[in-house]
């Protein structure tokens, strides 16, 4: 805004009460992507002077990486079915199914290409399958999920069986330097690329914000969704690939409880999981970054387990109460 | 205005608990640091401080026991700070906790969430951050290469006599069972089938011990009752009825399904090979008020309140609730792990291997409670400030304290570690 | 017993921010005993806020407010309901999804406690009789509400409001939503409410309606008092002019007769849809304002989304001349140059959450593309500018939210969508609902530029004063049929268009 509109406007103004300048600030455009950056330099700063530079180690740098991986890119597959107002948290199962499918094929091939492919053609085919339960045959998401929670995890359970399926341990570590870096910045790049440059984004988040409105605008609500699943697919894909990459094996719990990971990891990083057009692609990223840096930082300081869920909570809860406003309408679309 | 100054109390409010909690998780910090600065004056053991990582399953009673320990009683005197993980519930988040651990300086990785598959993975990532590693588990098939491989951090590992455990119940079973009147057997085969080796071996006991004490044949092996995925008829020649019944009370269904088994009629005997007993004895007393039958419960167990209450409690026939559970002492289990990696971190990682010069595995017996009053007694030794594995027990399985120490030697001290010498070495 | 012309409610020095917005500023005013008292204003001048302050929906920043003779500071209407003061807001305030006689009496069920439980049955019986009361016979209590209509719903409001015997009620831009019946339903109220020397706040759009219900009139504009009238000084210039500022031509509608084009543009023929329709004929032509009038529920909004591919058609088809498409879809209707206003404005036409920026353009996702598949910003950021700066939209930026903005520069906005869209065909429905007339007559503007430009236009419109003003032809519909077609050539007569409706 002009200064001098907002000097006039200031003029008639009886006053401003803190609320109302903290409300201004949050309004700002700009303040969902800076606010989440400030918070993770700020938690970065806070460690490095605790730990007395350790924190800055590129060894630990690297291993926040590391540990971010996996949830990062799940959330910024996710946020693609997020930002229409859909909710999905079926997803970690769905990658979990994924990892057991990649796993398998490696075991009966025993090539590691095999693996990714049939890892990465699982998480779209299973996303693709909750699309059309809830776009297609329109059954609420939040059933979708809870259903498709269950069977995916049920059917990684018979899949399987006793003990964790086995992937060559040495050839997962090569992957997790090369691969593993230049697929994701692929994938992320892509995502931002497409989800901000393009139209996709923006059809996307104006579904999430008045469904009804974008189809009166020619966007075709089905389609649109369906390619929102799609690129939410790939990246579990290749969450299952890092996932199986990274410890080697794949158990039958594998993904349970990822799906509220990523859920954290979003808000946390400064976006509505009720999406809408404030939606964007990276806050799942910098939530994940976020939550790594936290427990890793709060470990180093030499807090004990115990203390650190409380202060994990503690923080989570300030963030998300100054990340997020709460929606003055409800979410547009039915959940349940 | 009222509404605007009560809502800024609460964020005041939120702003004093996260000053708190920040506060308090730096003293917190700071105590952990300054008690083996204390200790260290004891004198014995090695100058040199270890930081060491312990992975945690469940935060129970156990687990708090069990840092108490490490951290009041065994950090102080020998100069060690522990690290412990929130409860893991996969390897990734065990690898996650090893690498956090790895940037908080730890040395070495002690590992109670033990999965064969997983070892390999876990050793080798202790080698990258130079940390030595044992873990609360066997030697399998699925691990079997991390013993052969000449894996230099690998300390071997540490866990229950398995076999011995299924004895236990086999010989109670032996004792206690009056062959002359029917009974009917409810056998809890837990995750048998998933390769668990405790509930094996303590299904495997049991059914042989049924097969023994009956003079029966099963129709289908042994292995083949306790290795099935979905509950199966124990049926044999001499018409016993034996119910074999897998799952844990995590799985859905499985206390209703078990409920209904023995609403049936036809079993009076629950065999519980797993620790199930906080799970089912309210269905127990409930089924046996409602039916007039009275339940024998014998299951494994570990020292809590579950365990206290169905000990404790009398049902309406006048008989022990619980039969009989077997236990183990956190502190000795902890004592063994600690010894691993210690000896391994003071030089010593000869007195970790077999003789044939592979990582070995160090056993450990449990005990058998049959009555509330042993259960008391038992359960005053392992606590706070009377610890069955105290100073002399712990150093004689560390080679800084005994010259020429070997595993033989070390695996020789814990099993004589038996009911009678802790008896005697507590008293009462 | 009260007396007539008592001080009910005084406000003082009332002010009420919204973050930069100002919507109300030091305002003052007081609501006596016995009157029917209107409040009339642009939109955004602060009508509503300040009626929504006294019945406890928000909160002032500062001020006070007197209620019978004692401060008075609700925190939630419920309070504001039991102490005696009602309202019944310009949206929707029922909820769907619950019965009517929950909706009736939402907030106060302990009433009706027999024993630990609620009785439904007496609930209902009671909500039965709150309806009868007021005269409205055919909305049954113990029915869901979101199976009655809008005007029904607000119907349901009216008696919820009315069941609390309220000593003050607030009627607020309530009367767009209702028909014939219901207007006068509401009217009766009032004024046997003032009779009964209860006071009465009406707040519309409607100039004529509001100067013959109301006993005094108050005018605000942009949050500040203006003036007020008593029902002697009444003149609709005077009026107009303190809402707006500046003298208002008595005609804002297009004044020209000129004809149209004789290509036809669209073509439904044949036309059966699930509801409402049957058989349907009509051609739209190149240039032509084409006036579709009616009782509401006439078919003409199924009609207007019927064209547009919003309605399932089960006979028939809309046909694009030029390119020989069928609209089958609003995606394919969009693709080929049409728009489409709902006369659900919130609901349907605009991202309430969303900036003005995102919402105008929202029609611009092919035009602004910049390098290949990717959008410029720059030219998004025109795209949208250009819009605001020639509708005058009020606001600071373009990345202001839409949901603070008034009834008038929402649709503005909706407006400047499907102009930047460039849009050949619009149909609108009910554009000017709930807008005041300063929007109203640039709209009409528009529409007739729109014309000039060789643009067809559908306009469907519940007011006839304004389908007489602005059609080229004038189509009224009666049944899902059409009952009557009249040409601006011919001159349009008021009676024989009211004949055709009903």
């Amino acid at each position: 805004m002009s200064t001098s509109s907002a000097a006039a406007v200031n003029e008639r103004e009886p006053r401003l009460t803190l609320t109302d300048r903290i409300d201004i600030i949050k309004n700002n455009r700009f303040f969902p992507l800076v606010f989440p950056l400030a918070m993770l330099l700020l938690l970065l700063l806070l460690f490095t002077a605790l730990t007395g530079g350790e924190f800055m180690k590129k060894s630990v740098i690297m291993g926040i990486f590391n540990q971010s991986f996996i949830t990062g890119t799940m959330a910024t597959a996710v946020a693609f079915i997020y930002s229409t107002g859909n909710i999905d948290f079926s997803v970690g199962n769905a990658m979990g199914l994924a990892c057991v499918l990649g796993a398998l094929a490696y075991q009966s091939t025993g090539s590691m290409a095999v693996m990714v492919i049939v890892t990465m053609a699982g998480g779209v085919l299973l996303m693709m399958f909750n699309c059309t339960l809830c776009v297609t045959f329109r059954v609420k998401p939040a059933m979708v999920a809870i259903v498709a929670m269950s069977i995916y995890s049920a059917v990684c359970v018979v899949l399987v069986g006793a003990a964790p399926l086995g992937v060559d341990y040495g050839i997962s570590k090569t992957l997790e330097d090369g691969f593993r870096y230049g697929s994701f910045l692929v994938y992320f790049g892509l995502c931002l690329l497409l989800y901000h440059g393009t139209a996709i984004g923006r059809k996307l988040r104006f579904i999430g914000g008045n469904e009804k409105c974008a189809v009166q605008t020619g966007i075709n609500a089905v389609k649109t969704q369906y390619i929102s699943f799609l690129f939410a697919g790939i990246g579990v894909g290749l969450a299952g690939v890092y996932q199986t990459i990274r410890t080697a094996n794949v158990a039958s719990t594998v993904g349970t409880g990822m799906g509220t990971d990523v859920m954290l990891a979003t808000v946390l990083g400064g976006m509505s999981i009720f999406g809408g057009t404030k939606s964007n692609c990276y806050a799942g990223l910098i939530g994940a970054i976020t939550v790594t840096i936290l427990n890793k930082g709060l470990l180093m300081v030499g807090v004990s387990s115990t203390l650190i869920q409380g202060i994990r909570g503690v923080v989570f809860l300030l963030l998300v109460y100054l990340n997020s406003e709460r929606q003055k309408t409800l979410p547009s679309r039915q959940q349940f | 205005m009222r509404k605007n100054r009560k809502s800024w109390l609460i964020r005041l409010t939120a702003l004093c608990l996260v000053m708190v909690l920040l506060v308090a998780g730096g003293c917190g910090a700071g105590g952990d640091e300054s008690q083996p600065d204390g200790g260290s004056s004891g004198g014995s053991g090695s100058n040199e401080k270890f930081k060491i990582g312990i992975v945690e399953v469940q935060l129970n009673d156990e687990s708090t026991n069990r840092a108490n320990w490490f951290n009041n009683y065994l950090g102080p005197k020998y100069n060690c700070e522990f690290m412990f993980s929130e409860a893991c519930t996969d390897l990734n988040s065990v690898m996650t906790f090893v690498e956090n651990a790895a940037d908080a300086g730890c040395d070495a990785i002690i590992n109670y969430y033990a999965v064969g598959a997983n070892t390999q993975q876990l050793v080798e990532l202790c080698a990258e951050y130079d940390m030595y590693y044992t873990e609360n588990g066997g030697r399998n098939s699925a691990n079997d290469a991390v013993y052969t491989g000449n894996y230099e951090n690998f300390a071997g590992n540490f866990m229950a006599d398995q076999p011995d455990t299924g004895k236990l119940f086999h010989d109670y079973l032996s004792e206690t069972l009056d062959t002359s009147v029917p009974h009917g057997f409810i056998v809890g085969t837990g995750a048998a089938y998933q390769g668990n080796a405790q509930q094996t071996e303590i299904s495997a006991n049991m059914l042989g011990a049924l097969e023994e004490l009956y003079g029966l044949k099963f129709d289908s092996t042994i292995e083949e009752l306790y290795t099935s995925s979905a509950p199966v008829e124990g049926t044999n020649d001499k018409g016993i009825e034996v119910y074999c019944y897998p799952g844990a009370p995590s799985t859905s269904g499985w206390l209703e399904g078990l409920n209904a088994a023995m609403q049936t009629g036809k079993y009076d005997y629950i065999l519980m090979s797993g620790n199930v007993l906080g799970n089912i004895m309210t269905t127990v007393d409930e089924l046996e008020s409602a039916m007039g039958k009275d339940f024998t419960v014998i299951g494994f167990g570990a020292f809590g309140e579950a365990l206290t209450s169905a000990m404790n409690s009398v049902d309406r026939f006048g008989n022990q609730a619980l039969s009989m559970s077997t236990v183990k002492f956190t502190s000795i289990v902890s004592t063994m792990g600690f010894s691993k990696v210690y000896n391994c971190l003071t030089g010593h990682r000869d007195a970790c291997l077999a003789e044939n010069g592979e990582p070995s595995v160090l056993l450990f017996r449990m005990n058998a409670v049959t009555s509330p009053e042993q259960l008391t007694e038992m359960s005053s030794w392992d606590t706070d400030g009377k610890w069955v594995a105290d100073y002399d027990f712990i150093a004689s399985l560390l080679a800084t304290e005994v010259e020429g120490l070997t595993d033989a030697k070390i695996q020789e001290t814990i099993y004589a570690m038996d009911y009678d010498a802790i008896k005697a070495r507590l008293g009462n | 017993m009260a007396e007539k012309g008592e001080i009910l409610v005084e406000v003082r020095d009332l002010c009420k921010n919204f973050g930069v917005t100002v919507a109300l500023n030091h305002v003052n005013m007081q609501i006596k005993r016995g009157e029917i008292r209107g409040l009339i204003g642009e939109n955004g001048s602060g009508k509503s806020t300040v009626t929504t302050i006294i019945a406890g929906i928000q909160q002032a920043t500062s001020g006070e407010i007197a209620y019978k003779g004692k401060p008075w500071k609700p925190a939630t209407s419920l309070e504001a309901i039991r102490a005696g003061i009602g309202i019944i807001v310009q949206e929707m305030g029922t909820i769907p999804s619950i019965t009517v006689a929950e909706n009736i009496f939402l907030g106060d069920y302990d009433r009706f406690r027999v024993g630990p439980v609620i009785s439904k049955g007496k609930m209902i019986a009671e909500a039965n009789k709150a309806l009868r009361e007021i005269g409205i016979d055919d909305i049954d209590a113990g029915r869901i509400t979101g199976r009655y209509n809008m005007e029904q719903r607000k119907l349901i409001e009216i008696a919820r409001t009315m069941a609390h015997d309220p000593e003050m009620f607030v009627v607020d831009e309530t009367t767009t939503a209702l028909s014939e019946r219901g207007r006068e339903i509401l009217y009766s109220l009032m004024r046997k409410a003032a009779d009964a020397n209860k006071a009465v706040v009406f707040i519309s759009h409607d100039l004529e309606e509001i100067m013959e219900q109301c006993d005094t009139l108050t005018v605000l504009r942009d949050g500040d008092i203006i003036g007020s009238l008593e029902k002697e000084q009444y003149d609709p210039a005077i009026i107009k002019n303190m809402m707006i500022g500046r003298d208002v031509q008595g005609d804002y509608y297009r004044s020209d007769i000129e004809g149209y084009g004789e290509e036809v543009v669209l073509r439904a023929e044949n036309l059966t849809t699930m509801t409402d329709l049957m058989c349907f004929d009509i051609e739209l032509h190149k240039g032509e304002i084409l006036g579709i009038g009616g009782l509401s529920e006439c078919g003409m909004h199924t009609l207007g989304r019927a064209l547009y591919g919003l309605e399932d058609i089960l006979t028939g088809h809309v046909t694009l001349t030029k390119s020989g498409t069928q609209v089958k879809s609003p995606e394919v209707a969009f693709h080929h140059g049409m728009g489409y206003v709902s006369k659900n404005r919130d609901q349907e036409s605009l991202v309430m959450n969303g900036t003005i920026g995102v919402n105008i353009q929202s029609t611009g996702y092919k035009a602004n593309r910049g390098l290949g598949i990717f959008i410029s910003g720059k030219k998004e950021k025109e795209y949208a500018s250009l819009q605001v700066d020639s509708l005058a939209i009020k606001c600071n930026s373009i990345f202001q939210p839409v949901s603070a903005m008034s009834g008038g520069n929402k649709q503005k906005v909706v407006f400047g969508k499907w102009l930047a869209a460039d849009a050949d065909i619009l149909i609108l429905d009910c554009p000017t609902r709930g807008v005041d007339i300063g929007v109203k007559a640039s709209m009409y503007k528009l529409i007739n530029e729109m014309k000039q430009k060789g643009k067809s236009i559908v306009l469907i419109s519940e007011e006839l004063p304004e389908l007489c003003g602005m059609s080229d032809r004038l189509i009224i519909m009666r049944n899902g049929e059409i009952s009557g077609e009249f040409y601006r050539s011919d001159g349009f007569d008021n009676t024989e268009l009211i004949d055709c409706m009903i």
